[in-house]
């Protein structure tokens, strides 16, 4: 029997109980498989926790025996990083669709390559046979002592709304069918689904009447039925039985195919890594500047922040910059702090402010606080935002300068000349150099712009002064 | 040319359920005493039985059955391709960094679920793996992220998932999975304050004794701290060499302040300037590996399809990996996990020092909480007072040796400053004794200002 060579002989008995039919099934995918021509080094058997899942341990694959209802992460994971294996998951009933009901739709959703075995007795049978999400309404079980009175999931239905490409039932009571709908599925690229029906001889079946093996498996075969004999059967007949066959086999390009094809391509054509920066000797004034970049959402304030960080190494200091962010995205205060010195930098945050940069009002009223215990703080203000400047601040019309050159979103760069001129922290060499390497867009407009606010900030005296 | 037909019950496998009597259409089996007695002349050789079978105890030879196909998959090689920034100077973003180390480290494989501050990560990922050869998937939350990388590395491939504080809970169950498989995988938890949704975008320390005693049950875990944008990088790389070497889940922690600021970086050649360790590789054939020989402290894991089958269970289970409820072999499994982690102390547990040498009071401090004390240790030195910082770089297992060498000169005092109310605290008062710590603790969502060590050093 093809079925014997896949085995880890050593390994047996199984410790499923007599009667169990969650051996039929499993013997019905080793005989899917040899027909499917799987080499078992190709070949990765991934289970959660549960009776079914134990069947892992007796198959000669590479086996992972994993965590309850997560099986289909692991499988997922083993089926992205390495497409070449072949990925089968065996899951129980419960593991498939309560504990691991959303990686279920989702692996089905992402359409991951593999295919998974859903073991389906109607009951948790390891802890002692409570109520799982198909046990029937009205069957009994340790945690449905009165009759379960939650309707059950219709794994098929569920796997097909959740978009896989193939779904198929099958039952232990019929194992050469359930072979031939195994290989199917086995041969499916993308996420396959195959609900086996199977029996808990030890749990379910006593607490509900089915006190033999032989009437369980009786009792089963009754309630299978073949799915071209549907449409002939009343809505009566049909209730509380399974339709077993194929019902979804519309294969289509899977999750790693897509990926390969659609997404690795651009990332390497498209995204071009960052060249080193060449650091030049611009000595900056001493001490520790600590920066404060403020106004609102919309200005470029943060990438203000990371321009004026990098002009700041490109002299050959140092820097650190770190964005201010709350849970809005574009509403309140942009705030960006810029640490910058000639010497190594330990604490990275602003804690005594010596310089604000601010570009509305409602940024340099919140702001002006943590600059003002500075002996001479430098504040840098926009004149088209800020009607009345503190004393001692520069007022540059930053957005105005940047309205004349055609384009008022480089008010921010406007701002970036005026700072450099005033304080003469970083070199307009620097400064260019690090507009050309990151701002693609409008690239000249925004060089223009760095030299009209270096012009305006050569110009600019203190308010009082 | 077809061979005999040969029919048996392996009866050492029958359970004696009865399934298959009435599958044989032909009267040859029977039940006797919940055994199956099989009658030779009656039986057909159709097979018919051994599918219903749930004990895969009938065994039938029709004589023609064609041998299986023998076939050995290629090992997957990370070094295959690598596409870099060009080496030298960068002003890169903490989460930046980390995710270059990966990539200079061979990680080939990121599962993740988005939360802040952790989700640059995610972001940077996207892009990167695949111009390495490599993949990125979006899971639908963060169990399934790290189901997802225990699983890749299973299978051979360096992987990693990011995450901060809800997620980094969520993702216990399965970093235990990969704790008792003996998996390597990096996780990578940025600490946002807590607890629960807490405070997300700010910074804090409080997941520290999370990192060591998160998933259940007695584990071994590496927890490092990184105090810079540089060793964001190098110590991802270091993660991912420690989970290499010594087969277990190594977590990075850094704080919010570290993952999102921008500083300079040095990026190495990834060729030439960076050392990679991958994981031990069998020498036995495959009829002889066991995945969890006890021969080594750290046994060999070969990638998946090369031919080494093997079994991986979170159940207890022997060297070959098959479960167990024998409590020598229950007691062997962790004694060795302990032993191969423990035992190398001075290989893991890393330390960072400043000023410690004449110091008589000793700054306790990781992440960017050291980066105040040194500027405290520093204007404190500056006003006589011979204070110094030590700073654990691997957090778990902590440098217990150097700061106890530190403890023996008399009369050193020890603060402890950390964004939490006291984790770190407690080990080191552990291990120098109560009365000679004090702290500065803090978990307002506010990092500690230099100014507020100096206070304590005072």
């Amino acid at each position: 029997m093809k079925q014997q060579v896949y085995l880890r002989n050593e390994n047996f008995p199984t410790i499923l109980c007599p009667g169990c039919g969650h051996g039929i099934v499993l013997a019905a995918m080793l005989r899917g498989i040899a027909k499917a021509g799987l080499a078992k080094n190709e070949i990765v058997l991934v289970s959660g926790i549960g009776c079914a899942s134990r069947t892992t341990g007796y198959v000669d694959f590479q086996t992972l025996h994993t965590t309850h209802g997560r099986a289909l992460t692991f499988a997922t994971g083993v089926a992205v990083a390495r497409p070449e294996l072949k990925v089968i998951v065996v899951m129980g009933d419960g593991d498939a669709t309560a504990i691991g009901g959303n990686h279920f739709i989702h692996a089905a959703r992402r359409n991951v390559n593999l295919t998974a075995v859903v073991f389906n007795n109607h009951i948790y049978g390891m802890t002692g046979g409570q109520t799982s999400p198909t046990t029937p309404m009205g069957s009994f079980a340790s945690t449905s002592p009165f009759g379960n009175f939650e309707p059950p999931f219709d794994i098929v239905a569920l796997a097909a709304a959740a978009g896989a490409p193939f779904v198929a039932r099958g039952t232990c009571t019929e194992p050469n069918k359930l072979e031939q709908i195994l290989l199917k599925a086995f041969r499916t690229k993308g996420f396959s689904v195959v609900e086996a029906m199977s029996t808990c001889p030890t749990t379910y079946g006593p607490r509900n009447r089915l006190k033999t093996i032989e009437a369980y498996m009786d009792w089963l075969r009754d309630r299978c039925y073949d799915l071209g004999k549907r449409d002939k059967l009343s809505p009566e007949e049909r209730d509380g039985r399974w339709a077993c066959g194929t019902f979804v086999d519309e294969p289509r390009p899977h999750f790693t195919e897509r990926y390969d094809r659609e997404i690795a391509t651009r990332a390497v054509a498209e995204i071009r890594l960052p060249a080193a920066i060449q650091a030049r000797a611009h000595a900056m004034p001493p001490g520790k500047h600590e920066v404060i970049i403020a106004g609102k959402a919309g200005q470029g304030i943060q990438k203000l922040g990371a321009i004026l960080a990098e002009c700041v190494l490109c002299d050959g200091n140092h820097a650190a910059q770190i964005e201010n962010y709350g849970p809005a995205a574009r509403t309140g205060i942009s705030l960006t702090e810029v640490v910058a010195s000639g010497e190594t930098i330990d604490f990275p945050l602003v804690e005594n402010g010596t310089v604000l940069l601010a570009m509305t009002r409602e940024a340099l009223e919140a702001q002006l606080p943590r600059v003002s215990h500075a002996p001479q703080p430098c504040v840098i203000v926009d004149s088209t935002h800020v009607p009345h400047p503190p004393r001692g601040a520069y007022s540059v019309p930053l957005t105005a300068a940047a309205r004349e050159l055609d384009l008022p979103v480089a008010a921010n760069i406007v701002l970036l000349g005026a700072y450099a001129a005033i304080s003469q922290a970083i070199s307009l060499e620097s400064a260019s150099e690090v507009i050309a390497r990151t701002v693609h867009r409008s690239a000249e407009k925004n060089l223009a712009a760095l030299r009209r606010g270096w012009a305006l900030g050569t110009d600019a005296r203190p308010v009082g002064a | 040319m077809a061979g005999k037909k040969r029919f048996q019950v392996l009866e050492d496998r029958c359970k004696g359920c009865g399934i298959c009597v009435p599958s044989c259409q032909f009267d040859a089996l029977e039940l006797t005493e919940n055994k199956i007695r099989f009658t030779e002349d009656k039986c057909k050789y159709c097979g018919i039985c051994t599918y219903h079978c749930p004990d895969l105890a009938l065994w039938m030879s029709t004589g023609e059955e064609k041998e299986l196909p023998e076939k050995r998959l290629p090992p997957p090689d990370w070094r295959a391709r690598t596409v870099q920034p060009e080496p030298g100077i960068h002003f890169l973003q903490g989460a930046t960094a980390c995710v270059e180390g990966a990539i200079a480290a061979g990680c080939r494989f990121y599962a993740g679920y988005p939360i802040t501050p952790s989700t640059e990560i995610a972001e940077e990922m996207v892009v990167r793996l695949p111009q390495v050869g490599g993949r990125f998937i979006q899971m639908e939350d963060e169990i399934a992220s790290m189901g997802a990388i225990v699983g890749a590395s299973a299978s051979g491939i360096k992987s990693m998932t990011a995450t901060s504080g809800p997620g980094f809970s969520l993702m216990q169950e399965n970093l235990g999975a990969a704790c008792m498989r003996e998996i390597p995988v990096v996780v990578v938890n940025v600490m946002r304050g807590g607890p629960c949704t807490g405070l997300p975008t700010r910074p804090s320390q409080g997941d520290v004794m999370q990192a060591r005693w998160g998933t259940h049950g007695d584990h071994q875990i590496i927890a490092l701290a990184p105090w810079s944008v540089s060793e964001m990088f190098w110590l991802t790389l270091r993660a991912f060499n420690l989970s290499e070497k010594y087969r277990i889940p190594v977590i990075l922690l850094p704080d919010e302040i570290i993952a999102h600021m921008r500083e300079r970086i040095v990026l190495p050649d990834y060729r030439t300037g960076v050392e990679v360790v991958d994981r031990p590789q069998p020498l036995d054939p495959p009829e002889r590996f066991k995945p969890f020989d006890d021969r080594w402290l750290v046994p060999p894991l070969p990638p998946y399809g090369v031919g080494y089958r093997f079994h991986l269970t979170g159940l207890t289970h022997r060297p070959d990996g098959f479960p167990s409820g024998d409590a020598h072999v229950a007691a062997a499994l962790l004694e060795r996990h302990e032993r191969k982690i423990r035992g190398s102390l001075a290989d893991i547990a890393q330390v960072d020092e400043h000023d410690t040498a004449d110091a008589a009071i000793v700054v306790v401090a990781y992440g960017s909480v050291a980066r105040s004390a040194r500027e405290a240790v520093r204007n404190s030195r500056r006003r006589g007072r011979r204070a110094g910082l030590f700073r654990p770089v691997t957090l778990w297992p902590f440098p217990e040796d150097r700061l106890v060498a530190l403890a023996a000169q008399a009369n050193v005092r020890f603060v402890v400053a950390e964004m939490n109310r006291g984790q770190i605290l407690h080990e080191v008062e552990r291990l120098v004794g109560r009365g000679r710590v004090s702290a500065v603790l803090q978990a307002d969502g506010n990092p500690i200002l230099a100014r507020t060590i100096e206070r304590a050093i005072d």
